[in-house]
């Protein structure tokens, strides 16, 4: 860390010496079109994965720890599986998917309601949407595992003397599920928010941040800065504004659901 | 000229100890003594992003008894991670690359503060007497300061792909210009619904066509002294070339033209053809083996106003590092296999990589050659009239700002988002904020 932020006020190319380059390196920053573009992608990713993928994963939770539902071991294997499965696959099979002419998406969208092809990859605003879509499908089933376990460790008896009393099935999840998960939730937005901040495999593995830098992360800005332009110092300066916004943030939402609190402080 | 090993062994080589040695010596100040090894077992690793790239230096190390016998290991990585990982291990004084495959794209990252000059050989007074036995593009194209640091591995010239039983299908006639094949494009399309060629989105890194039509058209993305050239009408003239053949569909635009789309594509004989350097052949073989007979070559449509036979892109250079003990070795390997008549017979006939010797292109053992995918066309003679007229691809420290600053303007430009004009003119206004 100390070593980036010195990094930081350098140029480099990643041999050789290095050269001061004082706020040089974070003023280009600022006047970077580039680096604005990538931000605004990467705030996309990070709502998405926070306002769509957690309730996701969170209702998914629910209706698996229901009494009554057969095979859940099985939902469970299905739902976590994409987690395991190595990027390389997913990039061959989602590009297969998505890809205008020769996938099967629009193949099938074609067939059942007579759409014309849509350019998943290749247009601009789809490609983020893309990128979005694998984000929900490969981390949905991850929290999904975290909210099981916070689930079963809710008390029945809470729920059977909210039963007791007429209380309806939302107002059951509105008033016991939710606040009782709430330590679990922390944990899962916390931890969703600093990965998806950080998203490289998704972008890079389905339209590489294309096109025209339309689904390009801050991740992999950071690793095109250093690795491709060999600018190890800027890239220095661009991890490090990462790391100070997602500190920031991720310090605000502990504080939002009051984590390390004891109850009733 | 022939250059006999033995020539080279006796001159160059003896000169080649004497110039090893003194930045071995030097680099072992601290105490510590290397000599350079010139005959007997030598164990050396061979770093590269294609494994299909090694087999020729594999070949003649495996066939060599004397001086050396070789033993090599090689790594293969991602060409991108293979630089990085090769400038870390230089910078730490690591376990270095024997030789290293470097991607004449990612060339310019030993051009940065003369990372060329610290850590590789330079070899331009080892091949001074040979030099003009070869085609001085690809020379060029591995060189920093006026030094020379790389031997090309193959020669990738730029022909005209196309199904043969495809285009008689469909009445395609022979097309002569660019102009003509918008016409022919469009009107095939229009009756059959295939398309003439494919081009991928840059996905803000890959220039390939962008940089085959601007170079068939004279431009060059730096100049031969280092200057930024994509600020030129041909940048324009080029990217309006692309904008047209997409819209016209005469040629497919493709989100991934190198995974499954391109793939289908021509299985499916909906692209029955295509603008691309002799190593598409061999993704057109692997996607499309059953294809076999059905392709051939042809000399690509030319530009009305004027330019090159055609464009070219890529390369790998072999570089070896500078200061081992075995560089010697390491130098009489690459010789062998690159830098002989014989080496590039072999590795023509093996491995289909194009000579970059001039004589190899009238050596009867390559032009009797009847490539069995291509249904048996002797594309040699062919090759050799691209090659005669094969531009200069001038490097600079700034390739990879250029492509940063230009690849996202092309993207833009073929979805329709900017014309050319002010796609290159942002293109520039970035280059020149970021270089």
């Amino acid at each position: 860390m100390i070593f980036a932020v010195w990094l930081s006020f350098h140029q480099w190319a990643g041999a050789g010496p290095m050269q001061w380059a004082g706020f040089g390196n974070y003023t280009q920053l600022w006047h970077s079109q580039q680096f604005r573009t990538v931000v605004w992608n990467t705030c996309w990713y990070v709502a998405a994965a926070v306002l769509v993928v957690v309730p996701l994963a969170l209702l998914i939770a629910s209706a698996l720890n229901m009494r009554g539902i057969r095979g859940r071991d099985f939902f469970r294997l299905v739902f976590f599986l994409p987690v395991v499965l190595s990027p390389v696959m997913i990039a061959l099979v989602f590009t297969i998917i998505l890809d205008k002419n020769y996938g099967l998406l629009n193949a099938a969208l074609h067939g059942l309601f007579g759409m014309p092809p849509i350019d998943f990859l290749g247009s601009p605003v789809w490609a983020k949407i893309s990128v979005i879509m694998l984000v929900l499908w490969r981390w949905t089933g991850y929290l999904v595992i975290y909210f099981l376990a916070g689930l079963r460790n809710i008390p029945a008896e809470l729920y059977e003397a909210a039963e007791l009393d007429g209380a309806r099935t939302l107002n059951r999840f509105r008033h016991i599920t939710i606040p009782m998960l709430r330590p679990v939730t922390a944990f899962v937005v916390i931890t969703v928010l600093i990965a998806v901040a950080q998203i490289f495999d998704e972008p890079f593995i389905l339209t590489q941040g294309g096109p025209a830098n339309a689904s390009e992360s801050l991740a992999q800005f950071i690793y095109n800065q250093a690795f491709v332009q060999q600018q190890f110092g800027y890239a220095a300066a661009a991890g490090i504004v990462l790391f100070v916004v997602v500190f920031v943030i991720s310090m605000m939402l502990a504080r939002i659901f009051g984590v390390g609190r004891e109850v009733g402080q | 000229m022939d250059v006999s090993r033995r020539r080279f062994l006796g001159y160059g080589g003896s000169g080649l100890v004497i110039g090893l040695l003194t930045p071995a010596v030097a680099a072992c100040g601290g105490g510590s003594s290397a000599s350079t090894a010139t005959s007997g077992k030598v164990q050396l690793s061979l770093w590269v992003q294609d494994p299909g790239l090694a087999t020729d230096l594999q070949r003649t190390a495996a066939g060599q008894t004397k001086p050396f016998q070789y033993h090599t290991t090689t790594v293969v990585q991602d060409a991108q991670d293979l630089i990085t990982k090769a400038l870390a291990t230089y910078s730490a004084h690591g376990q270095v690359p024997d030789i290293l495959g470097v991607d004449i794209t990612l060339w310019s990252k030993f051009m940065t503060s003369d990372l060329a000059g610290a850590y590789l050989l330079d070899i331009t007074p080892h091949v001074a007497s040979i030099r003009d036995e070869f085609y001085e593009s690809r020379w060029i194209a591995y060189a920093n300061q006026g030094q020379l640091y790389g031997v090309e591995s193959n020669f990738p010239l730029t022909p005209y792909y196309k199904r043969t039983d495809l285009f008689e299908k469909y009445n395609v006639p022979e097309i002569s210009t660019w102009d003509e094949f918008l016409q022919v494009g469009a009107a095939t399309h229009s009756k059959h619904g295939v398309y003439l060629g494919a081009m991928g989105q840059t996905n803000g890194v890959d220039l390939t066509w962008f940089g085959l039509f601007f170079q068939q058209l004279g431009g060059s993305f730096f100049t031969e002294s280092g200057d930024f050239g994509v600020d030129s009408p041909e940048a324009v003239q080029a990217l309006q070339l692309m904008m047209d053949l997409v819209k016209s569909n005469s040629y497919q635009l493709m989100s991934n033209f190198y995974g499954g789309a391109g793939t289908a594509a021509l299985a499916q004989g909906k692209v029955i053809g295509n603008y691309m350097p002799s190593w598409y052949e061999s993704i057109i073989v692997s996607g499309n083996p059953n294809q076999k007979g059905k392709w051939a070559i042809t000399l690509p449509p030319r530009f009305s106003t004027g330019g090159h036979i055609s464009g070219i892109w890529g390369g790998t250079g072999w570089v070896v590092s500078k200061g081992s003990p075995k560089s010697l070795a390491v130098w009489d390997l690459l010789y062998q296999t690159r830098l002989t008549l014989d080496g590039q017979v072999a590795d023509f006939k093996d491995s289909y990589f194009l000579p970059t010797m001039k004589s190899a292109f009238t050596d009867p053992r390559i032009t009797s050659y009847a490539d069995p995918f291509l249904g048996g066309q002797q594309t040699i003679p062919l090759y050799a009239k691209i090659a005669a007229d094969s531009p200069t691809q001038y490097q600079s420290e700034h390739w990879a700002a250029m492509t940063n600053a230009l690849a996202p303007e092309v993207d833009k430009a073929l979805l329709g988002e900017e014309s050319a004009t002010s796609a290159i003119k942002n293109a520039v206004a970035t280059y020149k904020s970021n270089a």
